[in-house]
């Protein structure tokens, strides 16, 4: 056997005869050299079987597979993904927002929200006997005092549209405080007024009565001005004139800690303004002290709202005072 | 026996070896039933089972590392989408690496297309620092871990694979490092196993030459 021969039967892998490649292999130094570095060869090239594939292989082939997956998805199927669902929840649910506030603000005369508004003057105050009883027996609640005071200012503020046209001798503003409280105050009480109580208190004492029977001609004047926007605007620009006809009244929250003890209408003018908090200190002998929340003693409140708490028997204590805001 | 045949043992594994190696043809099928039918964890399944044997297929056949994992990617890919189309003739994994033989083939077409533009010889990769400046081409050695590890031998056979044509090499790779049969090779390549064998043995002798002027 030649070198040749033997390096050939090594490539092909072919059957060899014991006595041919081994008298050969005896006799050869290159040829058992090249049997060595086939057998070196051949083990290297296993063990590169061993070699570990780079760790991110699977994560990295599932990914492309988990990407393609999506890529071929039918539209409705994405549509319907669990994902696409909420964002596309989400993005109907802002331009739903964002529409309406587009819509109030081009509106051409947006509407106020209500403010509970009263106007004072024009109301006569009810006797005490009469608002205590109602406060015992709980009839009248606070709550059912704003619309009814909402629809008396909108009228109000709906005659003093028509004063302010035929103002000169105002006979349209002058029927005003007589005609407002008759269906309500004139029917209950016997005539004796407590000068003491503010008028606007009296409102949350008529309740629903005078609000049901001025409702129907109130609505048509509010109509007629311009509605209630309108109204409490003319209100506001009085007030900023000074007029003694705009002083208004206002519900306000007297807390006892957390919970709400009662929600009494205060004149403007004994009331905290906007977000602040007034500590109203019920003396035991039913005195009151009132003071801002930098404890500085506010004197001008402190009469009118001893008079209308003092129906309200509260307990001596430390009471806050807000604007109630509904 | 005779020493003859002890020798021929040592030096190409005996049949029985190479079967203790790679896996049963049948343990594939149930996973292939059920990614058939659309079962991605079955697929995965599968992916794991087969994943390093496919990279290290490309690996060795296109010699860059990032060209092998997106042949693998590849591989993987028209697998799942050729599912339905896979009739059980050959194995699961006889399909696969045929898969994968062609992904790297295909690629192999554009790297050569770029090789002309930048023709540089596999040894200078192995020589001095300088011609490894101008080599923007697939880099023919083998990871770091594996530079790390391998002895001058594995550094001049990863040369020596590179330097044959594919057609050796492929023999070579198929053969040599993963240890398919003569049939399961004809199958991969979809040529007769009188083919393969005769191809394998030029493959042998080309890889030898190849080895000659490099590892002494």
């Amino acid at each position: 056997m030649t070198c040749e021969e033997f390096l050939r039967l090594l490539d092909d892998e072919a059957p060899m005869t014991v006595g041919d490649a081994a008298a050969h292999l005896a006799g050869c130094p290159a040829c058992q050299r090249a049997l060595e570095r086939a057998q070196e060869v051949r083990r290297e090239l296993r063990a590169m079987r061993e070699e570990p594939p780079p760790p991110f292989l699977h994560a990295r082939l599932m990914a492309h597979l988990a990407a393609d997956r999506a890529a071929r998805r039918p539209w409705w199927n994405v549509a319907v993904r669990p994902a696409w669902a909420s964002a596309a929840i989400v993005v109907l649910l802002l331009v739903a927002v964002s529409g309406y506030r587009l819509y109030e603000w081009l509106r051409p005369s947006p509407v106020e929200p209500p403010v509970q508004v009263a106007l004072r003057q024009e109301l006569p105050p009810p006797p005490v006997p009469e608002l205590r009883a109602s406060d015992a027996r709980s009839p009248v609640t606070p709550v059912a005092a704003p619309p009814s005071l909402r629809k008396q200012a909108g009228a109000a503020a709906a005659q003093q549209r028509k004063a302010q046209t035929g103002h000169a001798t105002a006979p349209a503003f002058a029927p005003a405080p007589t005609e407002a409280p008759a269906p309500g105050v004139g029917g209950t009480v016997p005539g004796a007024a407590a000068p003491a109580l503010e008028g606007a208190a009296g409102v949350v004492g008529t309740s629903q009565q005078a609000a049901s029977d001025s409702t129907a001609k109130m609505a048509e004047q509010v109509t007629v001005t311009g509605g209630t926007a309108s109204a409490t605007a003319a209100l506001r620009s009085k007030s900023a004139q000074g007029r003694a006809a705009t002083s208004y009244a206002v519900v306000c929250e007297l807390r006892f800690g957390a919970a709400v003890v009662a929600r009494p209408l205060l004149p403007g003018s004994a009331t905290p303004w906007g977000d602040t908090v007034w500590q109203v200190e019920v003396q035991p002998d039913g005195s009151v002290a009132v003071r801002d929340a930098a404890g500085t003693r506010i004197a001008r409140a402190e009469a009118t709202i001893k008079t209308v708490i003092a129906s309200l028997h509260l307990p001596a204590g430390r009471y806050t005072l807000t604007r109630f805001r509904p | 026996m005779g020493v003859a045949l002890a020798y021929r043992a040592d030096v190409f594994g005996s049949f029985a070896d190479r079967e203790v190696a790679t896996l049963p043809v049948d343990d594939d099928g149930n996973e292939v039933v059920r990614a058939r039918a659309g079962d991605h964890a079955a697929f995965e399944t599968l992916v794991s089972r087969h994943e390093a044997a496919v990279f290290r297929i490309c690996q060795r056949l296109l010699a860059d590392r990032e060209d092998a994992l997106e042949a693998s990617q590849e591989t993987f890919l028209r697998a799942f989408r050729g599912l339905p189309r896979f009739r059980g003739a050959a194995s699961f994994r006889t399909w696969l690496i045929g898969i994968a033989v062609n992904a790297c083939r295909s690629r192999l077409v554009t790297a050569e297309r770029r090789a002309r533009r930048h023709t540089v010889g596999l040894e200078a990769e192995t020589a001095d620092g300088e011609a490894a400046v101008e080599l923007p081409l697939p880099d023919p050695a083998p990871s770091p871990e594996a530079r790390a590890l391998g002895s001058e031998l594995r550094r001049a056979l990863l040369g020596a694979l590179a330097a044959v044509s594919a057609e050796h090499r492929e023999v070579l790779v198929l053969r040599e490092i993963e240890g398919l049969d003569y049939a399961e090779i004809a199958a991969v390549l979809g040529v007769a196993a009188g083919t393969v064998k005769s191809r394998l043995a030029r493959a042998r002798a080309a890889l030898r030459a190849e080895l000659e002027g490099v590892w002494p």
